[in-house]
């Protein structure tokens, strides 16, 4: 009797200050997991190469039974996940289940019944907003929880995500660390902590990427279609025609086959997306985070299929326009983001090493470089013509049959065969289709052809193959793995 | 490997002097005659103004050097191009006289650093004899150069031996290569312009040097200085001509088979002509040269002369402009003989450093446009990726014969209320209400004749902004910004002649 007294008392005292932590912590020692990542990615330069394996720890949460919600990054080259939970060092195997890069979040199954009856989801909360103030809770490498403050003191927004800037008490290198307010998630700390400055994936991303699994499959985010002018300068406004009341962004260009192909043109000025009007940086006033960039309303908060309103100054006409929102696969990129875990395309022709320029690729500084660069400078555009990628020789290994061409350096190619190429795809057919004779491939720039005799090709191939232990000849999509 | 290369011009009056110790009883060394050398090796004092690329309407501070010249007949006194560039005053002295004598510039070769002087006071010549031209100096051989270097006033004999004999940039133009001769005398700066004898006569003129090495100078071979000669025969210099091929070599098996070349046969793979060059016309892709006048061409793109390869190239440089050359070249199979015209290559002009002239440039409103020179490339500073830029430009796409003669870039933008927001420093334009500018003339052409109120201009590149011109606007501001800045002339544009 006397006991239960003391207590009660004590409970009644601890109380005020220690009720939310009280009420939330059950909940994140069944929800928090840290998972210990195996990678191993490609080699940029040399692709029938893997790099050396690494490990890689991170945090997620249960979002879902059986799902853990965790960082894109975090399983970036992944070859094997585990995870494990509150207050036991144990590891319990684990697999990638679903991971979208351009928003930076991926989903992680668990494959253990155990651990999984362990395990409780969390719920999403409501949007965090400037001043608000919010724990970020991790499982740390005892797999005990730790606790950091943060208050929100900026939004910002991607064309793909909603961020926001926190203060933070956290030291922690962002690796899915999770915002929790009223026990619910509200966001997941990603990037490097600063001057006590980090970041957090706010939770209208995290549910706009969950709420894309539908019945129908993933639904993507659209891809990016224009390229735009702020109209900051009166000069420009004038030229542009805006008037004192009007504010826009101009359009620059339109990426061919992108949403935006056929709807916008060059020299327009977009007013308005949606009902939000745009000023002249581009920026438009979210009615909760404020001043946001108009990206994120093309992209960050949409689908593939949805529709958007636009209101545009044509002519020194405004009018409404409706523009249905397409994949970023749509469009024609000419150097386009190699998504890490994406084995590159490669050919191996007579030493040379045919590469697609990607902006995972590290331009030398040879000509040809030069050359390259001109193109990924030039933002995914090709002046010249109709290539749909920029197909290059990386670097040459050496052989007698290559004799002259070792110094050859990440140099585009533009024929093989006298046929133009568009894409890697198109060496392999254009070499199919010589039976005799030598192959001939030509270069961009003031650069030698370079020269195969076709009925030697294979034994050149193997030559080479086996001196420098080139394990496969070629990857190209549609090739087995 | 260009920036390690130092010309030797430097104030000699900027270096300290040690007291002159009394003069030993001369003891005359063998084959020269200093007495006759006192009187014909002269020294030249320069004053000279060079450009200032970033800020061009600004005339720079002036500059003090020397350099050494020596007497060859006819009232003419041979020295470097570069001892006499930019100069605004020349003055000439004989080592046996105090006077200090006014002298000017009759001909100038900045590919070949060679410079001719006159002076239009007659008695400066009194008494002088003029130094005669030898052969070009063997191996080994020893040589003795003349001159007025840094570390005192009087003339200076030093000696030493010829090291190496091979064909080099000459840094004075930068875009040219000769013969030159490597010699370990001591030639430092205020050597340059003097002769290097040898049993009496010019084996050479000292020129330049290394920077970071030591016993290493180079003098202007005989047949370099008579070339020299021989083009300035009829009143002015016209430069080397150039056949102007880019080739590669044609070590690769393979590509010898596909090219149809005979077992045992060699030659240099010929790729392109180079723009606005003699070969323009006469050669094709995957022509294989064979022979040169007769010459055989290695693989490797060299030819024999004596017991050492030059570049095959290396022919006409013992030619003028209008002579010709014969190249035996395996076209589609066959040996066919070229024979090509030789002409000055005006795009090696355009690549050169140039001296003695004003750069040209406009500024309206604030904004600072330029031409693309390799002078702004190297007295601004601008990106390396502009200078491969250039390079790539007059590589790849100049010669196909069908863009621009001259890239034009806004430089900067002066900072002033009415260029807010302006953030670029030397964007190539692009285009000016859509027109592609073919060189600086036309651009500022576009500019001053357009005739609507606004004037676009585009730069490369999809993402810098355009920049729009308000001509009202500009007119209002202009005069304001010319004052803030003291811009006292809004453009210079040389005039066409001598473009």
């Amino acid at each position: 009797m006397r006991v239960l007294i003391v207590i009660t008392l004590l409970t009644a005292v601890a109380a005020p200050r220690a009720h939310a932590a009280d009420e939330v912590q059950p909940k994140l020692r069944k929800a928090l997991v840290s998972l210990q990542v195996t990678t191993q990615s490609w080699d940029t330069s040399e692709p029938w190469k893997k790099r050396r394996v690494n490990t890689r720890t991170g945090r997620g949460v249960m979002i879902r039974p059986g799902v853990i919600l965790t960082l894109a990054n975090v399983v970036r080259d992944q070859l094997q996940i585990e995870v494990s939970a509150y207050g036991s060092a144990r590891s319990y195997p684990a697999r990638l289940q679903h991971v979208d890069s351009r928003i930076g979040l991926a989903l992680v199954q668990i494959t253990d019944e155990k651990l999984n009856a362990q395990l409780e989801p969390m719920t999403l909360g409501d949007s965090v907003k400037l001043d608000d103030e919010f724990n970020i809770w991790e499982l740390n490498s005892d797999n005990l929880l730790q606790r950091a403050k943060a208050r929100v003191v900026r939004a910002q927004a991607s064309s793909t995500r909603l961020t926001l800037r926190v203060n933070t008490t956290s030291s922690e290198t962002g690796n899915g660390q999770v915002a929790v307010r009223a026990g619910k998630v509200v966001g997941l700390l990603i990037g490097s902590i600063r001057r006590q400055e980090g970041t957090i994936l706010s939770v209208e991303t995290i549910r706009h990427y969950l709420d894309g699994f539908t019945d129908d499959g993933y639904k993507e985010l659209p891809g990016s279609c224009i390229w735009i002018q702020p109209l900051l300068r009166e000069d420009l406004r004038r030229y542009y025609g805006l008037t004192e009341k009007q504010h826009g962004i101009a359009i620059r260009r339109v990426m061919p086959g992108s949403s935006a192909d056929g709807v916008m043109q060059p020299g327009d000025v977009l007013l308005g997306v949606d009902g939000y009007d745009l000023d002249d940086e581009g920026q438009f006033i979210h009615e909760t985070h404020g001043r946001l960039r108009t990206g994120y309303l093309l992209q960050g908060r949409r689908y593939v299929g949805d529709k958007v309103k636009l209101r545009m100054l044509r002519g020194g006409k405004e009018i409404d326009l409706e523009m249905t929102l397409k994949g970023q696969s749509a469009a024609r990129e000419l150097v386009p983001q190699r998504h890490a875990g994406t084995r590159p395309q490669f050919l191996v022709v007579g030493g040379l090493v045919v590469l697609e320029l990607t902006d995972q690729i590290g331009i030398s500084r040879s000509t040809g470089g030069v050359i390259l660069r001109r193109y990924s400078d030039r933002d995914t555009w090709d002046p010249m013509g109709e290539r749909r990628r920029v197909v290059f020789v990386d670097h040459v290994l050496r052989d007698t049959s290559n004799k002259g061409f070792e110094t050859l350096r990440q140099r585009p190619i533009v024929s093989v065969n006298d046929k133009p190429i568009a894409e890697i795809a198109d060496v392999a057919t254009a070499l199919e289709s010589r039976k005799e004779g030598f192959h001939v491939f030509r270069f961009e720039g003031v650069e030698t052809d370079f020269v195969v005799p076709v009925d030697k090709l294979g034994e050149i191939n193997a030559r080479i193959a086996e001196r420098y232990k080139v394990t496969r000849e070629r990857y190209l999509l549609g090739d087995a793995e | 490997m260009r920036c390690l290369l130092f010309v030797f011009v430097l104030a000699a009056s900027a270096f300290a002097q040690a007291p002159a110790p009394a003069e030993a009883p001369a003891k005359k060394a063998p084959g020269l005659d200093l007495k006759k050398l006192r009187a014909s090796v002269v020294q030249v004092f320069v004053t000279s103004q060079s450009e200032d690329y970033s800020r061009p309407w600004q005339r720079p501070r002036a500059g003090g050097s020397s350099g050494t010249a020596f007497y060859i007949g006819e009232k003419m006194l041979m020295s470097n191009a570069h001892v006499v560039s930019d100069a605004k005053s020349l003055l000439v002295k004989r080592a046996d006289r105090p006077k200090r004598y006014e002298a000017r510039v009759l001909f100038k070769g900045d590919d070949c650093d060679l410079a001719i002087l006159t002076v239009d006071d007659e008695s400066f010549f009194e008494g002088m004899e003029p130094l005669r031209f030898g052969a070009r100096p063997g191996m080994q051989s020893t040589v003795r150069a003349i001159g007025y270097p840094m570390g005192g006033t009087k003339l200076s004999v030093t000696e030493g031996v010829v090291s190496r004999i091979e064909v080099r940039t000459y840094v004075h133009s930068s875009a040219d290569s000769h013969l030159a001769i490597q010699i370990d005398a001591a030639i430092n700066p205020g050597n340059s312009g003097g002769p290097v004898i040898q049993d009496g006569r010019v084996a050479g003129v000292a020129f330049q040097g290394q920077m970071f090495g030591q016993n290493i100078g180079y003098m202007i071979p005989p047949s370099v200085i008579r070339h020299f000669l021989d083009d300035i025969h009829d009143g002015k210099y016209d430069g080397y001509p150039e056949i102007g091929i880019y080739t590669s070599s044609l070590e690769n098996d393979s590509l010898r088979q596909f090219l149809k070349v005979p077992e045992g046969e060699t030659g240099v793979l010929a790729l392109k002509a180079m723009p606005y060059a003699s070969a323009v016309g006469a050669i094709r892709r995957n022509d294989v040269i064979h022979k040169i006048d007769g010459i055989t061409i290695q693989n490797d793109g060299t030819i024999k002369i004596g017991d050492e390869f030059f570049d095959f190239s290396f022919i006409v440089e013992g030619k003028q402009i209008g002579d010709s050359v014969t190249l035996t070249v395996r076209r589609d199979g066959k040996l066919i003989e070229v024979p090509i015209k030789l002409k000055g290559w005006e795009a090696r002009m355009k690549q050169s450093i140039a001296y003695d002239t004003r750069p040209e440039y406009m500024v309206t409103g604030g904004y600072l446009f330029v031409p693309l020179t390799t002078n702004y490339l190297m007295r601004s500073r601008v990106s390396e990726e502009l200078g491969f830029y250039y390079q790539q430009y007059y590589r790849t796409v100049a010669q196909e014969g069908k863009t621009r003669e001259q890239l034009v870039l806004l430089s900067r933008v002066l900072p002033h209320p009415s260029t807010r927001y302006q953030r670029y420093s030397n964007a190539i334009v692009e285009s000016v209400d859509g027109v592609v500018p073919m060189d600086f003339r036309h651009f500022v052409e576009l500019v001053d004749k357009a005739k609507k109120p606004l004037v676009k201009i585009e730069f490369e590149g999809v993402n810098s902004a355009p920049l729009i011109l308000d001509k009202e606007k500009i007119k209002r501001v202009h005069a304001a910004i010319c004052k803030r800045f003291g811009i006292t002339e809004d453009r210079y544009l040389s005039a066409p002649e001598d473009r």
